[in-house]
């Protein structure tokens, strides 16, 4: 019998462990993933350790830049200010490394949230189908028909503007993307005949999505999400530029580009002459981006389950 | 086989109707016509086979025994007692049911089961499915796949739960080295026995064979009938084998149902079906037999038309259009199941004149 088919399998370890070295091992064979890897621990540095990089002057609100006077003209990189200051004096490196604190979490509770919604409600529709499906999968219509803008807009309208409400915006219209996948997984197996053997056993309805279902059809959404968290993070700090974010002075990339944008064009004899109001803080949003692109790509490697050893 | 084995499963009057919705309003429109009103009992400790062609219904009627699909209607008595079920079929046929009656009735019938006891009930039914590739979770340990009814079940925990998978691997052939391996690391054989480990371990006194064997190699079909066959004289188990493979049925059970669009046209011991087919049906499934002598010459019973449509089942004898020998009142009367020997029974109109 094939008892030995499985020349690979290494001494006595448990299948599960074996399954994660398997896959750590294809997520690190792609010299992209590494760059990727290094881009976001890098970040996850910078934001673990902010308070001593960058030491905050008034420790209970960090998240507010110190400003050096009131000049509105932002000053080039010098030695008090290694990456230059914003208008009013702010000063661009202390905002970019608080800055990176409130990135994580808007890429991360964002999707999460998302994730948490968005799988919940596609697991009900998918599962139970009929007139549940129905009534989900419409409300999920509508949510897609809505435009980002004018959502924004009236969010910000009816609570205020600032870094919550953007999150806010981003929730209500990014869990749709995942119920429609997450459903679509579902449908494949639903009438699989394990799901039958299952409830030919008495399972409860929870169980099987837990035990059956949920196992089968996560990873594709577990890909989207992770594609997504880059994508996320531009969103928010498109919002933020457009003024819909927090105040000014306030650590919060998207935000400090939209400080900047009276600054963009220099003078017309030095048009660059504010190149680092836009290019610092706009290169730092990009390399996040970009690091979480690249993890999201070895995500789909590893989990996709067509493109799996078998 | 002696006549008056006590009964295990005593079906009466099942149905299973698909409705089929059109129109802007989703209005009801029609049926079809899966499972039309079958009587059948299943003896305790035998193999009762379950032919029919493609789509005749049999895997519906199966699947409606255990609950997996919602009946339409009928009852489906599980290890009662004769007695009770003439009591409670005789007030079923006289209508107008007195709440007495029907708590009663809800106790006996199990497609009336709710909560508790039905899943008490899923201890005592269990079914092996076609295809195991399809039957087993991917992504669980043949350890969790074989142990997960004890677990819903809560019959065992920690390392009885252990003890338990693994004496069921080793009944089924497998050991315990197996316990921890994914299902896509064996063989279609070894699946399907996986799959039959986990229908036993709840000791149940039933198991739905729904053609468990159909999507296995030759060579390794036999094995897996032999396996069936010793469980079954071990543990005194029940079997209802639905397949299309009539060798098959020969060789494991006592007693063949012949299925034919959603009703039986034919019941009989193995033997007595085989050596003395009575439905033109059953006939012409029989002709289709493959003879391994060329010279015998046998003549085989070619049928003309296809299966008809379930949604609309054609009047009379079911199988009148198809019917070689078919004659007025089979477009017009509907026959039932007569007993046309000992242990033998047929639904035709002109069975004596053909014999």
């Amino acid at each position: 019998m094939s008892a030995e088919t499985n020349a690979s399998r290494t001494g006595n370890q448990h299948p599960r462990l074996q399954e994660f070295l398997f896959s750590a091992k294809r997520f690190l064979k792609n010299p992209l993933t590494i760059v990727g890897l290094t881009i976001i621990m890098a970040f996850a540095i910078v934001a673990i350790f902010a308070p001593v990089i960058a030491p905050p002057e008034k420790p209970d609100d960090p998240f507010q830049i110190p400003h050096d006077g009131w000049m509105m003209e932002p000053q080039p990189p010098s030695l008090e200010h290694p990456m230059g200051t914003l208008p009013q004096q702010y000063d661009i490196f202390y905002g970019l490394v608080w800055g990176t604190r409130n990135a994580f979490k808007i890429g991360l509770l964002i999707v999460l949230a998302n994730l948490v919604i968005g799988v919940l409600l596609g697991a009900i529709a998918g599962y139970f189908g009929g007139v549940v499906d129905e009534v989900i999968m419409r409300v999920t219509d509508m949510f897609y028909a809505m435009p980002f803008l004018v959502v924004a807009m009236a969010i910000v309208v009816v609570i205020g503007k600032g870094l919550t409400s953007i999150v806010l915006v981003l929730i209500v219209l990014g869990w749709r993307t995942y119920t429609r996948v997450i459903r679509a997984e579902i449908l494949l197996i639903r009438d699989k005949d394990y799901i039958q053997a299952a409830r030919a056993s008495g399972a409860s309805h929870m169980s099987i999505i837990m035990r059956h279902i949920l196992p089968n059809s996560i990873f594709s959404v577990l890909i989207v999400a992770s594609m997504n968290i880059g994508t996320t993070m531009l969103s928010a700090a498109a919002l933020s530029f457009l003024g819909l974010g927090s105040d000014i002075g306030y650590a919060d990339w998207g935000a400090m580009v939209s400080e900047a944008r009276n600054w963009i064009v220099g003078p017309a004899n030095a048009r660059l002459q504010y190149w680092f109001v836009v290019f610092i803080p706009g290169f730092v949003i990009t390399l996040f981006v970009l690091g979480w692109n690249l993890l999201g790509d070895a995500a789909r490697d590893v989990f996709d389950p067509k493109q799996r050893r078998r | 086989m002696s006549k008056k084995t006590e009964n295990l499963i005593d079906i009466r009057g099942l149905k299973k109707y698909y409705p089929i919705h059109s129109g802007v309003f989703r209005k009801h429109t029609a049926d079809v016509k899966a499972v039309d009103g079958i009587d059948l009992t299943i003896r305790k400790g035998e193999c009762l086979g379950l032919v029919g062609e493609s789509g005749c219904g049999k895997t519906t009627m199966g699947k409606t025994i255990l609950r997996l699909h919602d009946s339409t209607d009928g009852r489906v008595y599980f290890d009662q007692s004769p007695e009770k079920i003439e009591e409670l079929e005789a007030k079923v046929a006289a209508g107008d049911l007195d709440a007495a009656t029907k708590k009663e009735l809800s106790q006996a019938d199990i497609l009336s089961y709710k909560g508790l006891s039905l899943k008490e009930l899923r201890k005592s039914i269990q079914i092996v499915f076609q295809d195991p590739s399809n039957s087993l979770n991917p992504r669980m340990l043949v350890k969790n796949i074989i142990a997960e009814p004890l677990m819903i079940q809560g019959i065992l925990k920690g390392k009885e739960l252990e003890d338990r998978v693994v004496e069921l691997l080793e009944t089924v052939g497998l050991s315990r080295q197996h316990l921890r391996r994914y299902p896509h690391e064996f063989s279609g054989g070894q699946r399907q026995r996986i799959a039959v480990a986990r229908a036993l371990a709840t000791n149940p006194k039933f198991i739905l064979m729904d053609e468990p064997t159909s999507a296995l190699d030759v060579s390794v079909q036999a094995q897996i009938l032999n396996l069936l066959k010793k469980l079954q004289d071990e543990y005194e188990l029940t079997y209802l084998f639905v397949t299309h493979h009539l060798l098959v049925v020969k060789y494991i059970s006592q007693r063949v149902a012949v299925m034919y669009l959603g009703e039986i046209v034919e019941l009989s011991e193995t033997e007595d079906l085989f050596a003395r087919p009575l439905h033109p049906y059953t006939r012409a499934l029989l002709s289709a037999i493959p003879d391994p002598n060329p010279e015998n010459g046998t003549e085989k019973i070619i049928l003309t038309g296809d299966v008809p449509n379930p949604l609309n089942p054609p009047t009379g004898c079911r199988f009148h259009p198809r019917c070689p020998y078919a004659t007025e009142v089979c477009r017009t009367k509907e026959p039932v199941l007569e007993s046309a020997g000992e242990d033998h029974q047929v639904a035709c109109h002109r069975w004596k004149e053909m014999a």
